[in-house]
């Protein structure tokens, strides 16, 4: 692991519940991550203009103002695929959802922190 | 005996006059012998002087037998029309000798003993007068009409029949001429059926007057042209056709009515008359729809209940989900030597809060549906009441304007107050969640006449006409975008309605688009 700060990879969090939200928060900055938060679509799509791309969106779908499909479709439109996507949902059809939207990877509710991690680093940017 | 010589004396021709009366004689037998019409040639007396074979044939008794005998011979069994055994004097040849007039078609029935049943005759009688004005003879002529007779009473049998089958029919018939243009028929029930009007006005009525009695539609409440009615259609096209219309009589009843109407063709092929039968199917049809709103109400509860859980999984996920992550870091933390930390413990009693209401929720349905919810009702000041759950709002929601208007007097109700209270939480977190931020939310508590009127205003986009019909259905959730966004498993206002109902009160909403809504309940003030 290294802790050198101009080296950490930035992940977009966008999850509606404030306390998956920060704990999530939480746990990925435990694991040396530069994380944002946004607590719908359309926050994530303000953040985006200031921020710079991550190196991966977790993208939770059922949200208030702009939801996860809403935001795929704007930020696809806007950014192409300059950030991989991964699904976060309770829904039972994760996988179909995550194609969908063209994510590269899901995860389902409720899930494990290691398998969370596994994910991120199989699909962030290299 | 004299001599003749015609030659001689050729101004007394005896012979050939002999002769030539004989020969008339003779022919006038022969005519008689062989008409159809029976002669009977009477003397002033009645004595039978003369008959003829068809006479005889008729009575049944030969020439022999008849001949000498009188009109008041008690084998004669003469009978009137209507079976009744014929007076003596009412004897055509007894009524002629009574009167100086000829006899003219007087029907008489004669009971043989050789024949089962009589046999009828249309008899004239009339006086043979000599040169001087004096009767010489009787005469009786009769035509057999037996055959006649009983063609006739099987044609008024059968008609009586026919008239008993229809007017006993359940089905209205109809029957309306060609050449007329009018209704000639019309039975008891289709009288009855088509709305009971005056039945001598719509007794030969013509065919357009008639259906104009009525507004006529179809099935989809378009309007019906009577040139389109299978009756006309019949009458007038030729066309055999049936259809379901709805009848208006003129006070505006309705009935739905089955009509089939066929035309009747003479020989030639032209249409003589037309047919037409109508069956009530008001009921059969109601039920239908009956029936087929029952199922509709069925397949959506059964879709909603699906959905419900859908929803209710989806609700559950999300707090187990925090639940789990929140764990697993503390476990985290906890192997690395970090204590828990207090925003971890919020965070779980946030999440524990939130699947309690679930399954408070949950619960109350499950009573309601069974009617295992019971109030526990004591005396309580509404307006402290709604102020309490206000002042716990302003509490819990600082940045949000939640304001109350009541008058000073406490308005004491006898009511359940944590039902209440749960009622007015429910309608006041509903305009939070679903309202702006900066928009404030107005309560009031109102005494008007005998209920108390208490109202949740707000400012947010308002709710359309077709969602607010759904709004306090359980499981029902509006399927727009706004309440997909929003948690909770949408049982609220259901619960409500189910406790603002089991204190004899109402809930309702008022919005407008744009215009924000009023959630409002009214409680009724107990007299006791």
């Amino acid at each position: 692991m290294n802790d050198a700060p101009f080296i950490k990879k930035k992940i977009l969090i966008i999850e509606d519940e404030k306390d998956i939200l920060f704990t999530l928060k939480d746990f990925l900055e435990s694991e040396n991550y530069l994380v944002l938060t946004a607590e719908n679509g359309f926050e994530a799509m303000k953040l985006l203009q200031t921020s710079g791309m991550p190196d991966l969106i977790l993208l939770d779908m059922k949200m208030p103002i702009m939801n996860g499909w809403e935001f795929a479709i704007e930020f696809l439109d806007k950014h192409d695929h300059q950030s991989p996507m991964v699904v976060i949902t309770a829904a039972a059809d994760a996988e179909k959802r995550a194609k969908d939207i063209s994510a590269v990877g899901w995860v389902e509710k409720p899930f494990d922190l290691e398998v969370l991690l596994k994910t991120i680093k199989r699909y962030e940017k290299k | 005996m004299i001599e003749t010589n015609n030659e001689e004396n050729p101004r007394w021709p005896y012979g050939e006059m002999d002769n030539a009366i004989r020969d008339s004689g003779e022919r006038m037998r022969l005519l008689l012998e062989n008409l159809s019409i029976g002669v009977v040639v009477h003397e002033l007396n009645t004595s039978i002087l003369f008959c003829n074979q068809a006479a005889s044939d008729f009575l049944g008794l030969t020439p022999d037998q008849l001949l000498g005998k009188n009109a008041t011979d008690p084998r004669w069994n003469f009978i009137n029309e209507d079976g009744s055994v014929m007076a003596l004097e009412d004897y055509p040849v007894n009524r002629l000798l009574a009167s100086n007039d000829p006899i003219k078609g007087q029907i008489v029935g004669v009971v043989r003993p050789d024949l089962s049943e009589p046999v009828w005759g249309l008899c004239n009688a009339y006086r043979e007068v000599d040169h001087l004005g004096h009767t010489t003879q009787l005469i009786v002529n009769f035509t057999d009409i037996t055959k006649e007779k009983k063609l006739k009473e099987k044609l008024s049998e059968l008609n009586i029949l026919f008239q008993a089958a229809l007017d006993q029919s359940q089905a209205g018939i109809a029957i309306a001429e060609v050449a007329t243009g009018r209704l000639s028929y019309l039975n008891q029930a289709g009288f009855m059926l088509l709305g009971g009007q005056d039945f001598e006005k719509v007794k030969d009525i013509d065919v357009e007057s008639f259906m104009s009695i009525f507004k006529l539609y179809n099935l989809d409440g378009s309007r019906v042209n009577i040139k389109e009615t299978p009756l006309h259609l019949a009458l007038f096209q030729g066309v055999k056709t049936s259809k379901e219309l709805i009848f208006k009589n003129q006070i505006d009843e309705e009935r739905i009515i089955w009509t089939n109407a066929a035309p009747i063709l003479k020989e030639d092929g032209k249409i003589m008359a037309a047919i037409a039968i109508f069956l009530d199917t008001s009921e059969r049809y109601k039920l239908e729809k009956e029936l087929r709103a029952a199922r509709e109400v069925a397949e959506n509860a059964t879709l909603m209940k699906s959905r419900f859980l859908d929803v209710a999984a989806h609700e559950l996920r999300t707090p187990v989900t925090a639940f789990s992550l929140l764990i697993q870091m503390t476990q985290r933390e906890l192997s690395k030597g970090i204590n828990v930390q207090e925003k971890t413990l919020i965070r779980l009693r946030s999440q524990v809060d939130r699947i309690t209401r679930l399954v408070v929720d949950l619960l109350d349905v499950s009573r309601l549906e069974r009617g295992t919810l019971n109030l526990k009702k004591v005396e309580t000041s509404i307006v402290n009441l709604i102020s309490d759950c206000v002042s716990e709002f302003n509490l819990k929601e600082p940045e949000r304007k939640i304001l109350l208007k009541a008058q000073s007097s406490p308005m004491i109700v006898n009511i359940d107050p944590i039902r209440i209270f749960q009622v007015t939480s429910n309608l006041i977190d509903n305009a939070i969640k679903y309202t702006p931020q900066n928009t404030p939310i107005e309560l009031s508590v109102e005494k008007i006449n005998n209920t108390i009127r208490i109202e949740v205003k707000d400012y947010g986009q308002g709710i359309s006409q077709l969602e607010q019909a759904a709004l306090f259905s359980p499981f029902s959730r509006g399927s727009s975008e706004l309440t997909e966004k929003s948690g909770g498993l949408g049982l609220g206002l259901f619960i409500s309605r189910m406790i603002i109902e089991l204190h004899g009160g109402h809930i309702g909403v008022q919005s407008t688009i744009g215009m924000g809504s009023t959630f409002y309940f009214e409680l009724p003030i107990e007299v006791i």
